[in-house]
């Protein structure tokens, strides 16, 4: 049993991370007949809130230590004007900074509400929300909180409505080979930061995704498949190794899901099948 | 007999000679348009920057030494990594660098600190070396105009001893550039005026551009530059590259003379 939303609507809040929304957008109509699926422009920086609250929720967000619970503290002048300026696109390429990504959706969600709620027509507009999957490619960093190990951890995405994709994060989240940190670590204790990153980088070249990768549209097809699997399923998940819907913890897993081999598992492929025939079955009629 | 090498100055001559000179400059820049604390890079960077464009600049530095920590680079290193885009700072500073790898370029930290120090002489910084910052001036408001400070070693030394007061000089604006310490900013955040966020840990890689962004006025009359933005704002640590320290030095120039521009035309 599928909830197939009617629409596919892809935002762009990565400037210059190189990502191709119209490849991606191309790539889901291809597996997904009779869904529109459009670019809707800028999520955040276009939104019908004023740009100082969403900068304001944003600077609110910001994790402030990766191994406790955050304390509430209301953000200096400083960190809102940054997120505005962020926003309005002087600083919109930079990034580093992480957030809490569930914060950060409930943020979207709300943003998504006011919309609806401005443009109310004679249909019951919280349906129209809810048959239309939203997908924000964003290039700033979201994390989590994992209650086991108590930690914030970076995520490449944040499935939801809407669901968020992090273009910094598809880089940073799933891990970099073992060695890689070993030769960086060494090189770092004997005051090589720099050359001690560059260093490790050339030597395993290729085996890891870096900004601005040309791979990245291809990886990120893999994550806004998985968002939409989350809207028709609640499951954005496969534990096959091989299918693109596969949660890679190591860039070698999500290289390996994302880039090689068959895309999609035979329960995945199976479930694309139905909804294929299931429109062309309503075509005919 | 052969003529002597130096002129026949005596002793008291060169004395009064030090205590002129010094008291005259002293006198002059109690009041100056922008007070730096810290003659680190950023600090050095901003010195030059605002001297250059006409104003009247001091730096506060506690040691006797200027450069903070721009003569060397990690573990005692002695040469200075920046990237791309700072290396142009070398180029107007006239300091030799090579490119390590693409985006990344090493100079010798003696001649780029020197170089630098030399820079803000020339443009006309004065600097009261040897002198800790022990605390704001605060004007009606809020407003930092200044800030309070003594000789190094006298603040080093324990009340029970010496009880020498501290002296205010004033200023339109005053910028911390004390890197981690956030020295300036930290005195605010004891009176409960502002409330500073501490390291972050997170992606070094990334941080060079947060601090540049980052760098602005975190307090009417208190401009932050280099690492101590870091520290206000929590953002990721950052190791021993110096393009951030420049640049958001220069940023901070540019903000400060933004504002002193504001207050003329008013």
């Amino acid at each position: 049993m599928f909830t197939v939303p009617r629409e596919i609507l892809l935002y762009d809040d990565a400037p210059g991370a190189g990502i191709d929304l119209e490849e991606i957008a191309e790539y889901l109509k291809g597996h997904l007949p009779g869904i529109s699926v459009r670019g809707a422009g800028g999520f955040f920086s276009a939104a019908s809130v004023p740009v100082d609250e969403v900068a304001g929720e944003f600077a609110r967000a910001r994790v402030r230590n990766t191994f406790g619970l955050q304390t509430k503290q209301e953000p200096l002048p400083g960190e809102v004007e940054y997120e505005r300026r962020r926003l309005l696109g002087s600083s919109g390429r930079i990034f580093g900074i992480p957030y809490d990504g569930f914060k950060i959706q409930r943020l979207a969600s709300s943003i998504l509400a006011s919309a609806a709620a401005a443009q109310r027509t004679t249909h019951n507009s919280q349906l129209e929300t809810e048959s239309s999957a939203h997908i924000i490619f964003t290039n700033q960093l979201l994390g989590s909180w994992d209650a086991d190990d108590r930690r914030f951890h970076l995520r490449a995405a944040i499935y939801g409505f809407p669901s968020l994709v992090s273009t910094s994060g598809i880089v940073e989240a799933p891990a970099k080979p073992r060695g890689y940190y070993l030769l960086r670590d060494r090189l770092r204790a004997m005051g090589q930061s720099d050359l001690g990153t560059v260093a490790a980088q050339k030597e395993f070249e290729g085996s890891f995704l870096v900004h601005g990768d040309k791979r990245l549209t291809e990886v990120a097809k893999g994550y806004a498949m998985q968002a939409v699997f989350f809207h028709m399923t609640g499951d954005p998940f496969c534990d096959d190794p091989d299918c693109r819907l596969f949660n890679a913890h190591w860039q070698e897993e999500l290289l390996r899901s994302q880039l090689s081999g068959p895309e999609f598992c035979e329960r995945h492929s199976r479930a694309l099948k139905v909804i294929s025939e299931a429109h062309n079955s309503e075509r005919a009629d | 007999m052969d003529k002597p090498l130096f002129s026949a100055v005596g002793e008291k001559e060169v004395t009064q000679a030090l205590i002129r000179g010094f008291a005259k400059q002293f006198e002059e820049y109690v009041e100056s348009d922008v007070i730096i604390v810290g003659a680190g890079p950023s600090g050095l960077m901003a010195g030059k920057e605002l001297a250059a464009a006409g104003q009247k600049v001091l730096i506060v530095e506690r040691n006797n030494y200027l450069g903070g920590g721009f003569w060397i680079g990690g573990y005692l290193i002695n040469k200075v990594t920046l990237r791309a885009p700072s290396q142009e700072v070398l180029d107007e500073l006239g300091v030799p660098y090579e490119k390590a790898t693409e985006g990344l370029y090493v100079a010798d930290g003696p001649h780029a600190c020197s170089k630098l120090i030399a820079a803000a002489c020339d443009a006309g910084v004065k600097f009261a070396n040897m002198t800790s910052f022990e605390d704001v001036v605060l004007r009606e408001g809020g407003v930092v105009a200044g800030v309070v400070m003594n000789w190094t070693p006298v603040a080093r030394l324990p009340r029970e001893i010496t009880c020498v007061d501290p002296i205010a000089i004033e200023s339109k604006i005053v910028m911390d550039g004390t890197g981690h310490d956030a020295s300036v900013a930290r005195k605010l955040e004891e009176r409960g005026m502002l409330k500073m966020v501490g390291f972050g840990a997170m992606w070094v890689e990334m941080s060079e551009d947060l601090v540049v962004e980052h760098t602005g006025e975190v307090h009417p009359g208190l401009i932050c530059i280099g690492m101590a933005v870091s520290t206000v704002y929590g953002l990721p640590r950052m190791g021993p590259t110096f393009g951030a320290m420049l640049l958001s030095g220069k940023k901070g120039a540019q903000i400060a003379l933004d504002k002193l521009r504001q207050t003329v035309t008013v």
